[in-house]
């Protein structure tokens, strides 16, 4: 394992989006030893981010609405995490606060063992709906992220159009964006997102608004893109099977307040394919997932009928 | 959109309004000689017309005077607009203190305040560039407010979470979210310019169509007023062209506020 741990100090150091041509062969290696190994507890890699104890309630002082009670969690270095929780169980918010834009009323946020809390311009995101910029063409749009953080448009075109390319986006590039079906709008934010020079993304329910053939054909082009890069990831989803197939671990959020109910390690070997999807264990976790889920929701759903 | 598919939809659109004005100057034509109305309480079209002809000198004098002046005032009135919008909608406070005194000042008819302009400022240029003015600003400054207030909500979303400074999120967002808006004012103002500009040279000037006009009715020229008007509306109509055109080259992605959302999915 030493190895392993090795490759990913480095990969976490021109990792995809550092602007170093090195940065694709890197990731090639990457995804050959991952192959190998079966990642089952990982506790040997560095933790990226952590949030402990995070507290958040909206609301007046004297009449506070706790969205936010109590989450604690982690994404270690080159880990895919999914959260999942019932509607209304405070994901979005939680994601406001990891980006800054919110400040937690306790608890502590780290990312790389510093604190972040109320700091924005330390993740790369990608949003429910692509939120690509009409007037932009694709590949400016593309771009984009960058471009906030600092490099000019065209030092990034050449990689952009390469990762457009596995995108399926040859020939989109001076498209703009309405010209674009719903799944490859996804697909554009989504590299906007992987061009990131900040290593961790969250990615916040991105095929929700797709329809279910899309989405699954989406769900294996991630999977594909992310085992060759082995970005640091948190993804929000309310879909059981999403987080199955694609995570090392899932969170199960409980309804407002939210707190974590259940950490869950996913222990498919990778590369995965859609396949294991009518494999019995993977069966057996969706039942169990599909369970709490339902509970969750019963509850907050009384919840809501008390107050 | 081509420019070629863009003239065959302008023209398929176009024709039939024109011959409806083809029609109506027929019947006007007949109508003057059946009843044997009097030229100057009514002019027919080919009296207008033959008139136009014979004073051209005269009336491209006139009209570009007016051309400039309209133009100088359009573009400072547009500009001064722009300018307030941004800095309003950049500084809240500024925004909450003024922005209900700007609505609340466009019950003052600026028009009105041309005389009192005049005694201030002469007879020159100046007051009348002044009037221009502040007939093009509100159209311009309130319709880039509206368009900044209408930023979309998961694009600045998105911005503030992968961490974009104010100004970025205005450079980059905000100012070309709200151009089409902009554009729209400008339209508005456009036409509002010619129409300040004629009225400010009613009220003083030594040439201009304005002035013109107030020369011929005192003469009782029906035919030249007539042909002052056609003018007039033609100036109005090639500004708010202009105005359409440079939207057409700045504003890209098939967003442009003549044909709003959704006009143009292919």
């Amino acid at each position: 394992m030493s190895e392993r741990e090795k490759e990913s100090g480095r990969a976490a150091e021109d990792r995809l989006g550092g602007g170093s041509p090195v940065s694709a062969a890197s990731g090639g290696t990457a995804a050959g030893l991952a192959a190998d190994s079966a990642r089952t507890g990982a506790a040997d890699t560095p933790v990226k981010l952590a949030l402990s104890g995070v507290h958040k309630s909206f609301g007046s002082k004297r009449r506070p609405l706790p969205v936010i009670g109590g989450v604690s969690l982690e994404v270690r270095e080159g880990e895919f995490v999914s959260l999942i929780g019932p509607s209304g169980s405070g994901k979005s918010t939680l994601f406001h606060l990891i980006g800054g834009l919110l400040q937690p009323d306790a608890g502590e946020i780290a990312l790389d063992g510093r604190s972040i809390a109320g700091e924005r311009g330390h993740i790369a995101y990608m949003p429910q709906q692509p939120a690509l910029f009409p007037w932009r063409t694709i590949e400016d749009n593309v771009a984009l992220d960058r471009e906030v953080n600092g490099t000019p448009r065209r030092e990034t075109l050449e990689e952009a159009r390469r990762w457009m390319a596995r995108a399926g986006l040859s020939g989109f590039e001076q498209a703009y964006p309405h010209t674009l079906s719903g799944g490859m709008q996804q697909r554009a934010a989504f590299v906007r997102a992987l061009l990131s020079p900040h290593e961790l993304m969250c990615l916040d329910e991105p095929f929700s608004a797709l329809d279910a053939f899309t989405r699954s054909e989406m769900q294996a082009w991630l999977l594909d893109i992310w085992e060759e890069t082995r970005r640091s990831v948190l993804f929000v989803t309310h879909h059981i099977e999403e987080a199955l197939l694609l995570s090392d671990t899932i969170y199960v959020l409980s309804g407002r307040p939210s707190a974590v109910l259940r950490r869950i390690e996913v222990p498919f070997p990778r590369p995965r394919r859609e396949e294991i999807a009518e494999s019995p264990e993977f069966l057996a976790l969706r039942r169990e997932l599909t369970g709490l889920m339902k509970e969750e929701q019963r509850k907050s759903r009384s919840g809501t009928f008390e107050s | 959109m081509s420019l070629r598919s863009t003239l065959a939809q302008w023209f398929r659109s176009a024709w039939p309004p024109f011959v409806a004005v083809l029609l109506f100057l027929a019947l006007w034509e007949s109508a003057v000689r059946f009843f044997a109305i009097e030229a100057w309480i009514l002019p027919s079209p080919s009296i207008i017309a033959g008139e136009a002809a014979r004073s051209a000198d005269s009336l491209r004098m006139h009209t570009l005077s007016t051309l400039k002046l309209t133009l100088i005032g359009f573009a400072i009135g547009s500009a001064f607009g722009l300018l307030v919008a941004c800095l309003l909608h950049l500084v809240p406070l500024l925004r909450s203190a003024l922005y209900p005194l700007l609505i609340l000042s466009q019950n003052v008819p600026t028009i009105a305040l041309a005389p009192l302009l005049m005694i201030w400022f002469g007879f020159g240029l100046l007051p009348k560039i002044i009037v221009i003015t502040l007939v093009c600003f509100f159209p311009v400054a309130v319709s880039t407010m509206d368009g900044f207030a209408q930023t979309d909500r998961t694009m600045l979303n998105y911005m503030r979470m992968i961490g974009a400074k104010r100004g970025q999120i205005f450079r980059k967002l905000e100012f070309p979210h709200a151009l089409p808006s902009l554009f729209s004012g400008l339209r508005i103002a456009a036409t509002y310019s010619v129409m300040g500009a004629v009225i400010a040279e009613w009220i003083g000037a030594q040439k201009g169509i304005g002035y013109y006009m107030i020369l011929q009715k005192s003469a009782f020229r029906t035919d030249r007023i007539f042909a002052a008007i056609v003018i007039i509306v033609a100036l109005s109509l090639l500004l708010f062209l202009l105005v359409t055109l440079i939207e057409r080259l700045v504003v890209r992605g098939g967003r442009r506020s003549g044909n709003a959302e959704g006009g143009e999915t292919k």
